[in-house]
């Protein structure tokens, strides 16, 4: 056979006709092979390196997924923070007695679609709100609506609606704010209704929404005994309003704060606008002759020398053209030093006033804070109203508490600092708030003033303040009232200002009644001597035991 | 094994997490637990202040008891 016939690889000469053949070939030394192989491992690693990429997304696909659909769901339901409401924090007294709290209530509201016999449910309706008048529920049932019929149900009000087992009746929860002791401490806490605030309520209210109790410096015992004592004394003396205040001489703290009349703060809709101020804050008052233990304290930190004078008050002092000032209640032609307070003198306060002089008058005032704002946190304070021209006149009359008005705040502010060894402090009604005291008078001068403050309660004016077993001091005052420019013959504002126990004062009461106006078989005319002064000897001779067990007196 | 580490670790995650996701949901309704045993406490707090302030307190006794409050001069000092 020719050998250019032979099926060798180079005889093989592609042909144009289609014809295919099968060639077989032998790779002894396996070099297509290798070359497949190769292709096929690179192949392979893309698919391996792909399908990884694939797996992992799907992975991750489905791990967002879920925790999309598992985790995100829950998160979105603040899982992770506290779940329970805030609730508005409690108003506690000094030793954690509840004053206001939040109590839940239940709501009534009725949706009139639902209702199976409106003549029955009307009827049952007016039997459980008799205060309700006929047509109200006449018309609550003439429309098809879902209306609330009543807020914060008693529990037989809820108890009743449920025995009627009418569809249309619906419950809905609810919040009250409520006061436990009612009127004790209104002029304190103020109210909280749906849609106004008052007083520490108000004052205090970012405090209170995120939920902090507030500790107030005042004793519920203190104040419930002050509160009764003052209403009966308001109702005897028939007087148009009445204040007491009770501080603690040392740091300021208010142990005890009424203002009558006060109101309900769980009725705010009953509230009526003349029981809304508080009084002890919101009002002043040219105080009389509670003043005037001012120029005693005056000429003891001056050291004036003065002490052993006498001045005449005989024939009065004429103090304007037509205005005398006479001393009726003296039967004496001149009185020394210490009687000019033991007997309260005004002529005798003027002449004193005069020895001293203006100047020194404006500076000792200014310096005990009576032409500063007291910053009483919580609660809204007035200005005291000063005289714009400080002459001799405005002096004179200063001198025997006239011509300036003042908050009662501010009076027993300024006592506290003449008392308590000359430390300047700012009243407070927040438990344990109190700042740095300063020291603006000598221990001599406070000194010098309780030993005359004593005498004023053991043989001057304030006799009837008195409390047995206890050693008191304070001052009188009795002013009258002014009315269409001219002073009243009649109405007054009567006060006496104690503190005790005089050795080393802790405490002070400020007792005030605006127009007293029952005369008794003891007396024809009413003073701060026969009306502050006695109820402040039975306030102090019923709070000092509390006060004692409580240590507060432990230095007596 | 990439995979399957992979896998592992995923998963050991999902449990863990799955874990503390159920733990704070207990935590969570024992909150409300307590805040529910808490309201009642405050409730019942607030009764109890109520049952005995001064008002309620004079109105028991002066039906009931009949005491006399203690006043300044009825205490005895010991030097006295």
């Amino acid at each position: 056979m020719d050998e250019s016939k032979k099926i060798f690889y180079e005889n093989v000469i592609p042909s144009i006709n289609n014809k295919t053949v099968d060639i077989k070939f032998k790779d002894s030394n396996d070099l297509i092979l290798d070359e497949k192989k190769n292709t096929e491992i690179n192949f392979a690693k893309k698919l391996n390196n792909f399908s990884f990429l694939i797996v992992t997304s799907f992975l991750l696909f489905i791990i967002f997924s879920l925790y999309k659909v598992y985790f995100d769901s829950n998160k979105k339901k603040n899982i992770y923070k506290k779940v329970t409401p805030i609730d508005r924090g409690k108003i506690l007294d000094r030793n954690g007695e509840i004053i206001a709290t939040n109590i839940n209530t239940e709501d009534l509201y009725i949706d009139t679609r639902k209702v199976l016999d409106s003549y029955d449910l009307k009827k049952k309706l007016r039997e459980i709100f008799p205060d309700k008048n006929n047509f109200f529920f006449d018309k609550i049932f003439d429309k098809k609506h879902y209306i609330r019929i009543k807020q914060h149900l008693t529990e037989k009000e809820i108890n009743e609606l449920r025995k009627i087992g009418d569809p249309a009746i619906q419950f809905h929860k609810s919040v009250k704010r409520i006061y436990l002791h009612h009127n004790l401490f209104s002029h304190l806490t103020g109210f909280k209704s749906s849609t106004i605030t008052s007083k520490v309520e108000k004052n205090l209210n970012n405090l209170l929404e995120e939920g902090n109790d507030l500790n107030l410096s005042v004793d519920l015992r203190v104040q419930s005994i002050v509160h009764e004592e003052l209403s009966k004394s308001l109702k005897k003396y028939d007087a148009n309003s009445a204040v007491t205040i009770i501080v603690d001489v040392n740091n300021g703290e208010i142990l005890s704060l009424v203002s009558l009349p006060d109101f309900d703060p769980n009725h705010p809709s009953d509230i009526k606008a003349f029981t809304e101020n508080n009084l002890a804050t919101e009002a002043r008052y040219e105080m009389g002759s509670t003043l005037k233990i001012f120029n005693a304290a005056l000429a003891f930190e001056n050291n004036l020398d003065i002490e052993n004078k006498n001045f005449k008050i005989h024939d009065g002092y004429q103090i304007t053209s037509d205005k005398l000032i006479e001393d009726k209640h003296i039967k004496k032609d001149q009185i020394n030093f210490e009687e000019i307070f033991t007997k309260s003198s005004n002529v005798g306060s003027i002449e004193l006033i005069q020895e001293i002089g203006i100047k020194k008058q404006q500076n000792f005032l200014h310096k005990l804070g009576f032409d500063e704002k007291i910053n009483l946190h919580g609660l809204n304070i007035v200005n005291n109203k000063l005289p714009d021209n400080w002459d001799h006149l405005a002096s004179k009359f200063i001198s025997y508490g006239y011509g300036i008005s003042i908050s009662p705040i501010s009076l027993v502010s300024a006592y506290s600092t003449l008392v308590n060894g000359g430390f300047k402090i700012e009243p407070s009604i927040i438990l344990n708030s109190t700042q740095s005291k300063k020291k603006i008078l000598n221990d001599k001068t406070s000194n010098k003033v309780n030993n005359l403050l004593k005498k004023i309660v053991t043989s001057g004016t304030g006799k009837k303040a008195k409390v047995n077993g206890l050693e008191v001091g304070g001052k009188t005052g009795t002013s009258r009232k002014l009315e269409d420019g001219k002073y009243s013959e009649k109405k007054v504002i009567t006060s006496f200002i104690g503190t005790f126990p005089i050795n080393k004062p802790k405490y002070i009461a400020f007792v005030l009644f605006d127009e007293p106006r029952r005369n008794t078989e003891e007396f024809l005319e009413n003073f701060g001597g026969n009306t502050a002064a006695p109820t402040f000897s039975r306030i102090v001779r019923k709070i000092s035991p509390i006060l004692n067990k409580n240590n507060y007196l432990k230095n007596y | 094994m990439k995979i399957f580490i992979l896998s592992i670790v995923v998963i050991s995650i999902f449990v863990i997490k799955f874990i503390v996701t159920n733990q704070l949901n207990e935590i969570k309704k024992l909150e409300n637990e307590i805040y529910t045993i808490d309201k009642e406490i405050e409730k019942l707090k607030t009764d109890y202040s109520y049952l005995t302030s001064p008002k309620n307190l004079k109105n028991i006794n002066e039906t009931n008891i009949k005491f006399g409050p203690i006043e300044q001069d009825d205490i005895i000092k010991l030097g006295d």
